[in-house]
């Protein structure tokens, strides 16, 4: 019985999907605004320790092609038992992406530089005081986002980020996000 | 397979490499989609254009630093451009000092060859100009050991738009910056610090690479 609502749901969801995918796409195109929100995780190349943030974004097609893109990462906490190294890492970008479309598939390739507020936490790094400061980064980001309808669209979204934070100690910034989830999306403008 | 290969090569220069690789293949396969879109019939001269950037500074007494700015360029005519821009470049000295520099300046730019603007993918350019920069070095460990100067430098290079659309274009820009003033030493000895500025002029740089976003918002002049 068990096997078969899981089944029925599986049915159920490829139904719905390959009812979107079929249908033409009139939603990709210059003026559709996308915004996101969701938990972005992530792993740090140096530090040896997972983030979590709290992620948002908002989009903006310029050409059915191409996007200009701002995206904020507030920092949350470590996933792990050990203290963070950081007591916040927050983020910042700025950037563009190019877009592949196929129907509601879009794979996209984007740059963003960027910066980070940042401070250390105390403990974990032997230090009796610590001080914020603005680090410059840069990021690069892969993504998928399929587009269920003219208001909805499932995303899926890593990045790359290089920087250094040197305040108080130097600790390498380089780290991998990934984020996913559900977006809203709106066509500004009129079709043709 | 990449990320395994980053994971094990922390170093910041290596990463900045990678990108810069990345993004080299990735223009690189627009080329086919750029040509195949029709010629685009938009006036060059009178554009303003408005961006972001991130910057590498390599071969810096400093060591290598990462910085992230902005600007926005006036096009004067179809062969010469005007950017003008501002950085903020943070650079790890030796773990145990923080440089920073801001940069705020202007570049003229001089298409060489005609006739390379959108749907053209690669557009290269010569560029030369002036900025205004400040410097300034703290001890990491104790921030009260500082100094910082204020500046002028020169700078010249060469680069290249990736011309994505009429409007959007990607820029991989490499110049050499000369600063035209007193540097500041770090003089660094086991945990002790020490800044001092240099007591004439010394004619230091570094080599700046630039990859800058660029959208065109309006014209000026038709």
């Amino acid at each position: 019985m068990e096997m078969i609502r899981k089944n029925s749901v599986l049915l159920l969801i490829l139904a719905v999907v390959s009812t979107a995918y079929s249908q033409n796409n009139d939603v990709i195109r210059t003026g559709l605004l996308n915004g996101e929100l969701t938990i972005s995780t992530s792993s740090m190349f140096a530090e040896k320790q997972s983030y979590f943030y709290a992620h948002g974004n908002l989009e903006g097609f310029v050409s059915p092609k191409v996007s200009l893109v701002g995206e904020v990462y507030y920092y949350l906490g470590t996933t792990g038992m050990a203290e963070s190294t950081f007591r916040y890492n927050h983020s910042l970008f700025f950037g563009a992406s190019r877009h592949f479309t196929n129907g509601n598939s879009d794979f996209y390739l984007g740059l963003q530089p960027g910066i980070s507020l940042t401070r250390l936490n105390e403990i974990p790094n032997n230090l009796l005081q610590t001080h914020s400061g603005v680090n410059p980064l840069f990021s690069t980001v892969a993504g998928y986002n399929f587009y269920v309808n003219r208001f909805f669209h499932f995303f899926v979204q890593t990045r790359l980020i290089a920087g250094e934070h040197n305040f108080d100690e130097h600790k390498n910034l380089s780290e991998i996000r990934l984020s996913a989830g559900l977006g809203f999306n709106l066509n500004t403008i009129r079709a043709k | 397979m990449t990320i395994v290969l980053i994971y094990k090569q922390t170093d910041m220069k290596n990463i900045f490499l990678f990108f810069v690789i990345l993004t080299s293949c990735f223009f690189a396969n627009q080329s086919g989609y750029s040509q195949e879109l029709s010629t685009s019939n938009v006036p060059k001269a009178g554009w303003v254009s408005v961006g972001g950037r991130s910057t590498i500074s390599l071969f810096d007494s400093d060591g290598i630093g990462l910085g992230t700015g902005g600007q926005f360029r006036i096009q004067p005519s179809t062969r010469v451009n005007t950017d003008w821009f501002a950085d903020y470049i943070s650079i790890n000295v030796d773990n145990k000092v923080r440089s920073i520099y801001y940069h705020i300046g202007w570049s003229v730019l001089y298409y060489p060859f005609e006739n390379k603007h959108y749907p053209k993918l690669i557009q290269p350019y010569l560029l030369a100009g002036h900025c205004f920069d400040y410097n300034q070095k703290t001890s990491m460990s104790d921030p009260t050991i500082t100094k910082d100067r204020w500046g002028s430098a020169v700078q010249a290079g060469i680069g290249t738009h990736f011309n994505l659309t009429d409007k959007f274009d990607i820029s991989l820009t490499c110049q050499y910056m000369i600063h035209l003033t007193k540097e500041l030493d770090a003089q660094i000895d086991g945990n002790n610090v020490a800044i001092e500025e240099t007591k004439n002029t010394t004619l230091e740089g570094h080599l700046l690479t630039t990859v800058s976003l660029n959208y065109k918002i309006f014209r000026l002049w038709k």
